[in-house]
């Protein structure tokens, strides 16, 4: 088996977009949750709340004007992974370099903007050939192909539009590619525009909060949507070794499930996440003690929240109350394809650092629960790290849960 | 990760002039010829879905649990075995199954308003509707994966899904594609300025593999073996042709071959059914969606059937380029 590290990062999100400004404002517990200004709030009903990135046109290559944001976000972070690693692009030479990007809505606003410029209700089956063309940008594999393409990367690289558990997905799909010896690099995470049918769709199935994202919290009362972009340098450890790359953590593995319960809707007795959860422990060859810290998907929904606190009982059982459970979506809102992946860079630097940030807004665990969640509210926490498991679910039923740890801490057994 | 062999042991097949191989076979060797825009009153001729419930899910959708039960039957994969089963993969490797209902819903959002929009509908709009309907309606339990590779989605989704089964996450995977072309794809490929995919029909095409050991334990009859299984990007000033010759080169380490099934729309303007390249001499090329008709996502599902249906004794290629510069390419034998 080969070990696969990770040994860059970056971060386009509401809480900034680059990886320090990211991480300290989690550490700090600032929130990314303002009021939404990216549509008219007026065709929404109540006091509406997003999670939107800052992003100036400045910001956007000359020559991907036209594309999706999803795409700028994308390259951006892939710009700020690559960079962190050391890992000079576009890559001169020929290559094997793999790019691996989850999303949700894909190139979804690309269909929204055909529709604000051309459409004409006059003239319904008309388009011309200049709204075809930006219409055309929409095509999924865009998302990918465009920021290998930008990178010069001439491996494999795909869109795995997983829903919110996509970031996760990219991350454990890229893990499989480099034992598979198909390549020794990939740059893998998600990314999400902000988008009318995204936001609609939550707004419409009554997700959403009016107040403020509260993981786990007895009185939640939804999620917030946002949007944003992660990605991590997945690099096979012998790779990373030659060429004296500074290590952050270890893949050690991922389970993948599917609920098969509902559309919209989890699982509510969580057996969808306990299975995952379950084969990414088997495939990490872990147990559930050695889990030392839990990324929970942890929406802020009533409908999520509680069949994830029901799968960690099933896994954790009574230990459950003295693992650390991280809901980062109180300060990030939930980023969509990207939330994973951002959630998977948190969880590195808690790794690194020693520190988990806190769970913003959450004020009392719901005591419904089997067992009660140390959500650690309010402040950010110092303390050993080895293991970290982190969770995303999408909508659709799919599901996967991966497993992170600490490089040097993994390496000591195996020394031994 | 295990060395087990990797087998096809199950197919489907769905296009405007019939469902199932039978009609592939005819379309293919018989060279019969349906118009790309033939109707069709069903994409779930067999009935799997039954018919409640059906109004709310989207058209590929439906097409893609047809090709999901067909693969599942003619592997002999009895409805005990892969209900609540955590062992069966589901992959959908289709491009723009959702587009047609994400177009709908944006419209009634932006014109009608957001309280206006059905949030039944809401599930459509994503590009993991196919197979988490099929997880949801056969209570599959197991991986769950779509991805969305233009033209090479097809063998990108196979690609996936014989990663999990050489990893042991799954016993048995179902791949499918199935896009529905509406009138809003018919803007997509005019935008490509793809005239070839401008005649695309609404095709679909669906493999189970397994591991052989797992095939043997079902005493499934293995339709071919996949060798190996490779892809790449255009790089800088690479064309194509250059990636197409990259990956013939790389398969080329695996076993010799002369057949060379191509599929996708990055090089659908190639004239004929057995197109000849300058540089790509000692290869025999087969082109099947000139006959089959175009498809999109579906388009390497196709050239792979094609393959598998091919009499040699020597291993073919199956290569699916898509328009951006993306491919992927497997050896079967």
């Amino acid at each position: 088996m080969k070990r696969i590290v990770i040994t860059g990062m970056g971060v386009v999100s509401p809480l900034g977009n680059d990886l320090s400004s990211f991480w300290d404002a989690l550490v700090r517990g600032e929130s990314g949750v303002r009021h939404l200004s990216k549509l008219p709030s007026t065709n929404y009903k109540g006091n509406m709340l997003a999670a939107e990135v800052d992003w100036p046109d400045s910001n956007v290559p000359a020559n991907l004007q036209e594309e999706s944001n999803a795409v700028h976000y994308a390259l951006q972070a892939a710009q700020q992974a690559l960079d962190h690693a050391g890992l000079a692009y576009p890559v001169a030479h020929k290559n094997a370099y793999a790019l691996i990007v989850g999303t949700t809505s894909g190139n979804q606003d690309i269909l929204e903007r055909t529709l604000d410029r051309y459409y004409d209700p006059e003239a319904e089956h008309e388009f011309s050939d200049e709204a075809a063309t930006l219409f055309a940008r929409m095509r999924p594999i865009r998302l990918s192909a465009l920021v290998a393409k930008a990178l010069n990367f001439g491996g494999l690289n795909m869109v795995i539009p997983t829903a919110c558990a996509a970031g996760n997905y990219a991350i454990g799909t890229a893990y499989s590619m480099i034992q598979a010896g198909r390549t020794s690099v990939v740059v893998a995470g998600g990314a999400d525009a902000f988008t009318r049918s995204c936001y609609t769709i939550f707004y419409r199935l009554g997700g959403m909060t009016h107040q403020d994202c509260r993981p786990f919290d007895q009185n939640r009362s939804g999620m917030v949507v946002g949007e944003g972009a992660g990605m991590l340098v997945l690099e096979d450890l012998e790779h990373a070794l030659a060429r004296g790359a500074r290590i952050y953590a270890e893949v050690k593995g991922y389970g993948l499930s599917c609920d098969a319960y509902h559309r919209v809707a989890p699982d509510p007795e969580g057996e969808g996440a306990a299975r995952a959860i379950r084969k990414a422990l088997y495939s990490s060859n872990l147990k559930p003690q050695d889990i030392d810290l839990i990324s929970a998907h942890g929406t802020g929904t009533p409908a999520n929240d509680v069949q994830e606190a029901k799968a960690l009982a099933k896994i954790f059982g009574e230990n459950l109350p003295t693992i650390p459970v991280s809901g980062l979506k109180s300060m990030l809102g939930h980023c969509m394809g990207a939330a994973s992946a951002l959630e998977a860079i948190a969880a590195t630097m808690s790794l690194n650092t020693q520190i988990s940030p806190p769970t913003k807004n959450t004020e009392q665990v719901d005591p419904d629960f089997p067992y009660a969640l140390d959500v650690m509210p309010g402040e950010a926490r110092q303390q050993n790290f080895s293991h970290v498991l982190s969770n995303a679910f999408g909508f659709g039923g799919n599901i996967c849960s991966v497993v992170l740890a600490n490089y040097s801490s993994t390496l000591q057994p195996e020394a031994a | 990760m295990n060395n087990q062999k990797i087998v096809v042991i199950g197919q489907g097949f769905s296009a405007p002039g019939g469902t199932g191989m039978e009609h592939f076979q005819r379309a293919w060797l018989e060279r019969e010829i349906v118009p790309p825009s033939a109707p069709r009153e069903t994409y779930d001729p067999h009935g799997y879905l039954g018919k409640v419930g059906l109004k709310f899910i989207g058209k590929s959708t439906v097409m893609y649990c047809n090709l999901a039960y067909q693969c599942l039957e003619s592997a002999g994969i009895a409805a005990n075995t892969y209900t609540e089963s955590q062992n069966i993969g589901l992959y959908d490797g289709s491009e723009l199954a959702n587009l047609e209902e994400a177009w709908l819903f944006d419209l009634s959002a932006k014109v009608e308003g957001a309280d206006y929009v059905s949030p039944m509908k809401a599930p459509n709009t994503l590009a993991n509707a196919s197979a988490s309907f099929m997880g949801l309606k056969s209570k599959m339990f197991g991986a769950n994966v779509s991805v969305t590779g233009g033209s090479a989605g097809f063998l990108q989704a196979l690609d996936i899904a014989t990663l999990h089964l050489q990893f042991g996450l799954v016993d048995y995977a179902v791949v499918a594609a199935s896009d529905v072309v509406s009138r809003y794809h018919q803007i997509v490929f005019r935008g490509m300025q793809s005239a070839s995919l401008l005649d695309s029909s609404s095709i679909g095409v669906g493999l189970t593999l397994a591991s052989e050991q797992m095939a043997q334990a079902i005493d499934a009859q293995p339709l071919c073996e996949i060798l190996a299984l490779v892809s790449a990007q255009a790089i800088q000033q690479e064309t194509s042709l250059d990636v197409l010759d990259r990956l013939l080169k790389e398969l080329s380490v695996f076993s010799r071959f002369e057949d060379v099934f191509l599929a996708g729309s990055g090089i659908v303007d190639f004239p004929a059914t057995n197109a000849s390249f300058p540089g790509f001499e000692g290869y025999n090329f087969h082109y099947p969606e000139s006959q089959i008709g175009h498809a999109d996502s579906a388009s390497g599902g196709i050239a792979f059937l094609a393959a598998m249906l091919q009499n040699s004794n020597l291993p073919r290629a199956v290569v699916a380029i898509d328009q951006i510069g993306y491919a992927v390419a497997v050896l079967i034998s």
